[in-house]
């Protein structure tokens, strides 16, 4: 589409790609042997399954389920114990 | 058709595998390579034994646990191999995949069903090794969906023929819920232990079903609020809240079969081999059945049995029928497949919720049963649901679309994220069914495809269901709330009936075609229940090998 290899494109460029492959639209030979979005879709329910079982990616939305080995006993709504870390945002959706 | 009389002609070995690697056939036909010649024969190990069992989830676990009991020399085999869940289970989804039959399986139909961790485990314990542990008891009238609307089929027996099953199953197992049970018929023995704690989802639920005006109530959940103490296991220690009951319970808390029957089995002499896949069935010319072939590390072994029990799940199951040729005279193997509707609601809440924490089987209504306002015939139950990062973000992203920094956005959310679903009656429909593929798997054997459309009738349940969970959800405050349409359970692919014109098995769970084939797991349900399955597939486990017992001892006499 921009007449050059996907890796090299900015990343604005690369979204647009993406999101025209996401949606059937994006030219290209390959796109008429493969249901595009199908294929968008099992490749991004894997990628993004890959990446959240990673630590980082888990710190980031504030999983600590792996911290388990003793076991949770405060389980009410706003309950903490101490060893879980602060909310990451006090508002949900910001 | 009449009973046992009727005999299929001995099919001894219908299966021929070949290899399917292309590269591989071609190297092999271009090489002047002999192979080693094989034994012609499979070495025949002399010992039968009375009872072979193939699958130990919920329905191959108790029966093989009961036939040990009654003195008989019982072996199982299991695709899966054997874990110690204390150090082999991490808190960690994607390393534990393991437990999930990872087998490709070919989906077809409107509404393709997902299977890998949807829908079926391996190992032994079966699917129990990650299931969430919700084991309500059927309601009476779900057996009679016939009798009440006209659709589906009734079960050839009534609820009084599970209720003591599920009495002795509630205190073999420990389960924990609440007494009296607020729904269903007046029990004479109430739960072993009281309900687990609420998670914060749960708690949201309870808060606002209370505001509309409908009743909630701790779920019976099979994991251990306090010690239990179990014959033939010992003591099993309480639950942890550690929230990872569908990735595996390391704590031995949740009543999986590895933890419950399975030992005991053990305890009475049954001989449990894993990582024995079954292939073949064999038999005579009488069309009994004498033994099975299975696949052992790659070495290909048979075991002899003078009665056979397919435990193999609702997959699996008809699949090795089909394979084999047997017991098809009703035409209703792989036929009559059956998925629970499941849909599920989630949103976004201002509270703190910390979904890792406490059981995912939290709390339950089973209001719905019966809805007066239904378009539909049957009813389903409400349960909220426990959310582990990686399966919800693989959910996320299918059904929303999100990717990159909106998806990392969205995700930030989950400390703040709840859902509810249901679980629903499914009626068999013509056009959903099992088959076997022409593709062939690793083993050269057919693959599975499974065809499935939701119909009216599941198509109103859900959408029934879903309006009223996003009212429950607006009332407890939820924004951006959205439903994630899914169906839950592989069940009904070899049907029990009163007839062998259109049924597998006899109320019993023995063939019609074969006499000494019994079948139970998921596949033998009539219908599909407005409830989780597993307790009821393990009622029906102790009932057949009950049935069994008092055959042989009849036949004694
Ligand atoms: C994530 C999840 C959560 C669930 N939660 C609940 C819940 O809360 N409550 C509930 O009631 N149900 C729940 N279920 C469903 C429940 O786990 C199953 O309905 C139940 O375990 C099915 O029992 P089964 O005996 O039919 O099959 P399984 O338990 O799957 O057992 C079949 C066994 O046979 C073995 N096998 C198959 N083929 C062969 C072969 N050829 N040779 C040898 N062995 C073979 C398999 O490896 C397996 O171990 C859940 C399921 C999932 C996926
Ligand atoms: S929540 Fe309880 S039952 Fe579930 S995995 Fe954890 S300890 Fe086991």
């Amino acid at each position: 589409m921009f007449q050059q290899e996907f890796r090299v494109l900015t990343s604005d460029e690369q979204a647009s790609v993406l999101q025209l492959v996401q949606e059937g639209k994006a030219p290209g030979e390959a796109w008429e042997t493969v249901p595009a979005e199908r294929f968008f879709e099992e490749m991004l329910a894997e990628l993004t399954e890959l990446y959240y079982a990673h630590p980082l990616a888990q710190e980031e939305i504030g999983y600590v389920g792996m911290a388990d080995a003793t076991g949770w006993t405060r389980l009410g709504l706003n309950e903490l114990e101490p060893r879980e870390p602060e909310a990451i945002s006090s508002q949900p959706g910001l | 058709m009449p009973d046992e009389e009727v005999i299929e002609e001995g099919v001894l070995n219908p299966l021929k595998q070949e290899v399917q690697d292309p590269l591989l056939k071609q190297i092999m036909q271009e090489s002047t390579f002999e192979p080693e010649p094989q034994p012609a024969e499979i070495p025949l190990p002399t010992d039968e034994v009375d009872c072979l069992v193939i699958g130990t989830g919920a329905g191959g676990a108790p029966l093989l646990a009961r036939l040990a009991m009654a003195g008989l020399k019982v072996v199982a085999l299991e695709a899966g191999p054997w874990h110690d869940p204390k150090t082999d289970f991490a808190t960690d989804e994607k390393a534990q995949e393991f437990l999930f039959w990872n087998d490709e399986r070919l989906s077809a139909g409107k509404d393709p069903v997902a299977f890998g961790k949807n829908n079926s485990g391996t190992g032994v314990g079966g699917s129990t090794l990650h299931y969430t542990a919700y084991t309500p008891r059927a309601h009476p009238d779900d057996l009679h969906l016939n009798r009440d609307f006209g659709v589906g089929v009734d079960w050839p027996f009534g609820y009084e023929e599970l209720e003591s099953y599920y009495e002795e199953l509630e205190h073999f197992l420990g389960i924990s819920g609440p007494t009296p049970y607020p729904w269903g018929p007046t029990r004479r023995r109430g739960y072993p232990l009281a309900p687990l704690p609420l998670n914060g989802a749960a708690q949201l639920m309870e808060r606002a079903c209370q505001q509309l005006g409908i009743q909630t109530s701790p779920a019976a959940n099979a994991a251990l609020s306090a010690r239990y103490y179990q014959e033939g296991v010992g003591w099993r220690e309480a639950c942890t809240n550690r929230g990872f009951c569908q990735a595996g319970c390391s704590t031995g808390a949740k009543a999986s079969m590895d933890v419950t029957f399975l030992p005991l089995a053990v305890a009475h002499g049954a001989e449990i081999r894993p990582n024995c896949f079954v292939t073949e069935i064999e038999r005579d010319e009488q069309g009994r059945v004498t033994g099975v072939v299975y696949e052992h590390n790659g070495i290909t072994q048979r075991q002899q049995c003078r009665h056979l029990f397919i435990c193999a799940g609702a997959v699996e199951t008809p699949r090795l029928l089909l394979l084999n040729e047997l017991a098809l005279s009703s035409g209703h193997v792989g036929r009559n497949f059956m998925a629970h509707p499941g849909v599920q609601v989630w949103g976004t809440f201002p509270e703190d919720i910390r979904p890792y924490k406490g059981i995912p089987g939290g709390l339950i209504s089973e209001d719905t049963h019966r809805p007066p306002d239904a378009d539909f015939a049957g009813g389903y139950l409400l349960q909220s649901i426990g959310m582990m990062p990686v399966t919800f973000a693989g959910q996320v992203v299918r059904e929303r679309k999100l990717w990159g920094a909106k998806l990392r956005e969205y995700m930030r959310n989950y400390n703040h994220i709840a859902g509810i679903n249901i679980l629903g009656d499914c009626l068999p429909h013509a056009d959903n069914f099992l088959e076997l593929a022409e593709e062939k798997d690793a083993r050269g054997l057919p693959k599975p495809r499974l065809h499935f459309t939701n119909h009216e009738n599941e198509i109103r349940m859900n959408r029934h269901a879903e309006q009223l969970m996003r009212r429950i959800w607006e009332t407890a405050g939820a924004t951006d709330i959205w439903a994630f349409p899914r169906s839950a359970h592989v069940i009904g692919t070899a049907r029990m009936g009163l007839s062998g014109d259109d049924a597998v098995v006899n109320s019993d769970g023995r063939a019609f075609d074969v006499p000494n084939l019994y079948i139970c797991d998921n596949s033998v349900f009539p219908s599909a229940l407005s409830v989780n399955p597993a307790l009821t597939i393990m009622a029906l486990s102790l009932r057949t090998a009950d049935k069994f017992l008092e055959s042989e001892r009849r036949r004694d006499n």
